[in-house]
């Protein structure tokens, strides 16, 4: 498979090196993939306990060679865009996350595989299925000073409840039904209903702890200058130009490594590069239209690796005839998933064989990508009365991908005898009117969540809140789909990581198989670094964790 | 002097509140939702009791007529509403970013100054010699040439592979005018390549004109130094139809910078425009689109102030 050999780590240090060799012995396994060193062995995922792996303050990620690495200096960056916000609940890009990770500590952690690290809490139990204690570090403080209670454990899921919060994120601890706060190094989550993707929930916005006095005395202010607990403090934000972070001198004696980062906002992405080589930067994302050039380019450092986005067509199927799951097998099986991956994505990514990316332990990796069959595509169309061809819209976002991806899609459609016509949108309306059941279908991509719960549950149960069918008023689950119903229903009882792979293994083949989805590709994500820098790990949320670098002398 | 500044301020009014109801209405017709704008593509995500307080709070649940109104009412006292996307006052929003922007506008002017009025200069004088032929290449190239394109390929030349200048950023003149400089001189010559362009073909065929006539003989017949016929004479002529351009052009700079400061990265009023236009965040829109009328009236009325500096007859009028 040609994609694989974008996953490559060049120019590198011996440690890298190493890993690389790690990565042909270990058969591209996912975790080796995404670049988990030996340190990330231990068993993962919510066990019945778990513990830290190391006392006191310790960062998420050790590195055995932390003695060596080198101390001081202020790491540049160059993004894209600014966070939206630095207020967890009211932030809303998936952008935010690069700033909002140095700056806040979790609950726990969302390791490079998705799964659960020590964060604050360095340990926890999962006492019954609606009941888990967590334990949290001993001397935490605030950047205020004050410490790290479970009060403030309690008060930040209740700020994400709190309608007058307006918070992005409070969807996802609807099912918390209250925190007791036992003492202050003791919480316990009392569910309403069994949540297995608590732990990855709590590794993102919901599980980053914010004070309770200082955030209630910030009021709207908290937005901009939050105090946190993580290895950062916020020093200043200037929208549109940088974000500064300092080193959170009280965090830990040793950790961590940097005293500053200076994160700049540099909307173009050939300028981003351009600081890169000019030594203005030194971590640059690089877009897939750049992949060719940057392993060609000398003196920096590129690390590419799988995300959890995958793209797709977003089929309804409370709209005739894609209730007939034929019709849904024959649109998907016309379809060269290669051709769209190699025409349209640059070669970059791998083909999609479920919601499910190499990037998490739901991986299913005996599943193969529907292969195109046009034959068995016009049988299929036949068998479903439509000998003679069909006709639909589609609705797209007009943007440089989909454009022409469309256009591709049409084509193959074609050959099928399958007429699609073209609806181009914005992005905000094409999601919008294909909620309306304006268009029963919507060329769009996902960007994958941390658990697979999230995104299964998300997009393809009848009543998950991206599955636009429950809108449509004559919608009536088929059979099938009240089956996958009970399936991710029953996944989602269960706590142990290992029975909840087999489900969704089973899960991912029934949703390509009847097509519940039109999948084409899973993403890659790709980072170019300065040579200076140190001890870059890549994670499959394809967010950056600054906090965890150095720079070398 | 004073009245007839007054009386064109005055005359700036009715243009305004055009304006300013065109921009509502253009931006409600096109349609979508700020809040979705908000959301993004993978909306949804706040909850319905969350997303129908917000929409109260922003006023979007009244009628457009309403909203208008009520915009314009807060206006008028100086109030220009708060921005949908960060809840910042938008006043001080345009505010802080102006400086920004009139830093790198002036820049850009000072170098179409100083650039293209000898370039045009040494046209004339040399007409039909390989020097005027090179000065009309180098202006016809700067209208000519995208200055997005233009704007990457200074930074690939002068940062990536001279590291002479930074590629992108911005520092605040006050704080540190030699970083200041360093920073402006890319983006300011990017943004100024255009006027310099036609600034230099202006100055070039009002200035062959000037040269043809008679007082410029006369002068000459005078036993004038060139130097002096020119500079006195000649030049200060020739330079009305030049003003014209350049106060014309000020709105084009302006609108030049939404482009340029998001090649390099510069937090200024064009940038604001640009992410507020994406998100659909309608009160940034329309105080950007007022001020950018306003900024376009100024040069206007900058243009008829140096009309009299440079003809005093038309101070009689």
């Amino acid at each position: 498979m040609n994609a694989r050999q974008g996953w490559r780590t060049r120019q590198v240090s011996r440690r890298t090196a190493l890993r690389g060799a790690a990565v042909g012995l270990a058969g591209l396994s996912s975790a080796a993939l995404i670049g988990c060193s030996g340190e990330d062995d231990e068993p993962s995922g919510p066990t019945a306990t778990g513990t830290s792996e190391g006392p006191g303050a310790a960062p998420s990620v050790t590195t055995p060679d932390a003695d060596a690495r080198t101390r001081g200096g202020t790491l540049k960056v160059a993004l894209g865009s600014d966070p939206t916000g630095l207020d967890p609940s009211t932030s809303r890009g998936g952008g935010d996350h690069h700033y909002l990770y140095s700056i806040f500590d979790n609950l726990v952690n969302n390791g490079p595989d998705f799964s659960v690290k020590p964060g604050l809490a360095t340990e926890w139990e999962v006492v019954d299925d609606l009941t888990i204690r967590f334990k949290l570090r001993e001397g935490a403080t605030f950047h205020d000073g004050s410490p790290v209670t479970g009060d403030d454990v309690k008060y930040t899921i209740d700020r994400h409840k709190d309608p007058a919060t307006q918070s992005y994120s409070a969807g996802q601890v609807q099912s918390v039904e209250d925190v007791e706060v036992v003492d202050d190094h003791n919480v316990v989550f009392h569910l309403n209903a069994i949540t297995s993707p608590i732990f990855a929930i709590l590794g993102d916005r919901n599980g980053m702890i914010m004070p309770r006095a200082a955030t209630e005395a910030a009021g709207s202010d908290y937005n901009n200058r939050p105090i946190a607990s993580g290895p950062f403090k916020v020093d200043s934000w200037a929208v549109d130009a940088n974000v500064q972070l300092s080193r959170f001198a009280e965090y830990a004696e040793d950790y961590p490594y940097l005293d500053a980062i200076d994160i700049q906002t540099v909307p173009n992405t050939s300028v981003q590069f351009a600081n890169l080589r000019s030594g203005n930067a030194d971590v640059v994302t690089v877009d897939p239209k750049d992949r060719a050039t940057a392993r060609t380019t000398d003196g920096i450092q590129l690390h590419e690796w799988i995300s959890t986005a995958y793209t797709q067509v977003n089929i309804n199927t409370a709209v005739w005839p894609l209730t007939d799951m034929r019709v849904r097998q024959a649109l998907s099986c016309s379809l060269n998933r290669q051709a769209i991956l190699d025409g349209i994505y640059f070669s970059e990514g791998e083909l999609a064989n479920g919601p499910m990316t190499r990037a998490t332990w739901a991986f299913n990796e005996n599943l193969k990508p529907i292969e195109e069959d046009i034959e068995k595509a016009k049988q299929l169309l036949a068998a479903a009365g439509y000998e003679d061809g069909l006709a639909f819209e589609m609705v797209i976002v007009a943007d440089e991908d989909r454009a022409p991806l469309s256009e591709m899609m049409k084509a193959q459609w074609a050959r099928a005898g399958v007429d699609m016509t073209i609806v181009a949108r914005s992005a905000e309306e094409g999601g919008a009117e294909y909620r309306n059941q304006l268009y029963p279908m919507f060329l769009t991509f996902f960007s994958g969540r941390a658990d697979p719960d999230m995104t299964i549950y998300e997009n393809f149960h009848s009543t998950g809140g991206f599955n636009r069918a429950q809108f449509n008023e004559a919608y009536e689950p088929s059979a099938e789909q009240l089956a996958i119903d009970a399936k991710i229903e029953a996944a989602r009882q269960i706590y142990d990581q290992a029975e909840r792979k087999v489900m969704y293994d089973e899960i991912q083949t029934l949703l390509m198989e009847q097509a519940f989805g039109i999948l084409f590709t899973h993403r890659t994500n790709a980072v170019a670094l300065s040579n200076r820098v140190e001890g870059f790990q890549p994670y499959g949320d394809g967010k950056y964790r600054f906090h965890e670098l150095s720079l070398k002398a | 002097m004073l009245r007839f500044i007054l009386r064109r301020v005055a005359s700036t009014v009715p243009v305004l509140v055009i304006v300013s109801i065109l921009t509502f209405s253009l931006t409600n017709v096109l349609g979508g939702d700020p809040l979705l704008a908000l959301m993004g593509e993978e909306e949804g995500r706040l909850t319905a009791e969350a997303e129908a307080l917000m929409r109260e709070e922003l006023g979007l649940n009244d009628p457009l007529p309403v909203q208008y109104l009520n915009w314009l009412w807060n206006a008028v006292q100086g109030d220009l509403g708060t921005s949908i996307q960060t809840g910042q006052p938008v006043t001080e929003a345009l505010m802080d970013r102006l400086p920004v922007t009139i830093q790198l506008g002036a820049a850009a002017w000072g170098f179409a100054l100083v650039l293209a009025i000898p370039l045009g200069m040494i046209a004339a004088i040399s007409r039909d010699t390989w020097k005027d032929q090179a000065a009309t290449a180098v202006a016809l190239a700067g209208i000519a040439m995208p200055s997005f394109w233009m704007g990457l390929m200074l930074i690939l030349l002068f940062a990536v592979w001279l590291q002479l200048l930074p590629p992108s950023g911005f520092v605040n003149i006050w704080d540190d005018p030699m970083a200041a400089a360093r920073h402006l001189v890319l983006p300011a010559l990017t943004l100024g390549v255009d006027l310099i362009g036609s600034v230099a073909r202006q100055t070039r065929s009002s200035m062959l004109e000037v040269l043809g006539q008679d007082y410029i003989r006369t002068a000459r017949a005078k036993g004038l130094g060139e130097r002096i016929v020119l500079s006195r004479h000649a030049l200060r002529n020739a330079m009305l139809p030049v003003v014209t351009v350049l106060g014309l052009q000020f709105a084009n700079l302006l609108g030049g910078t939404v482009i340029i400061e998001q090649v390099f990265a510069i937090p200024g009023v064009g940038r604001l425009t640009l992410g507020a236009v994406f998100a659909q965040d309608m009160p940034v829109v329309q105080g950007a689109v007022l001020l950018a009328a306003v900024a376009t009236l100024a040069g206007n009325l900058w243009a008829d102030i140096m009309y009299t500096v440079f003809d005093p007859r038309i101070r009689v009028g």
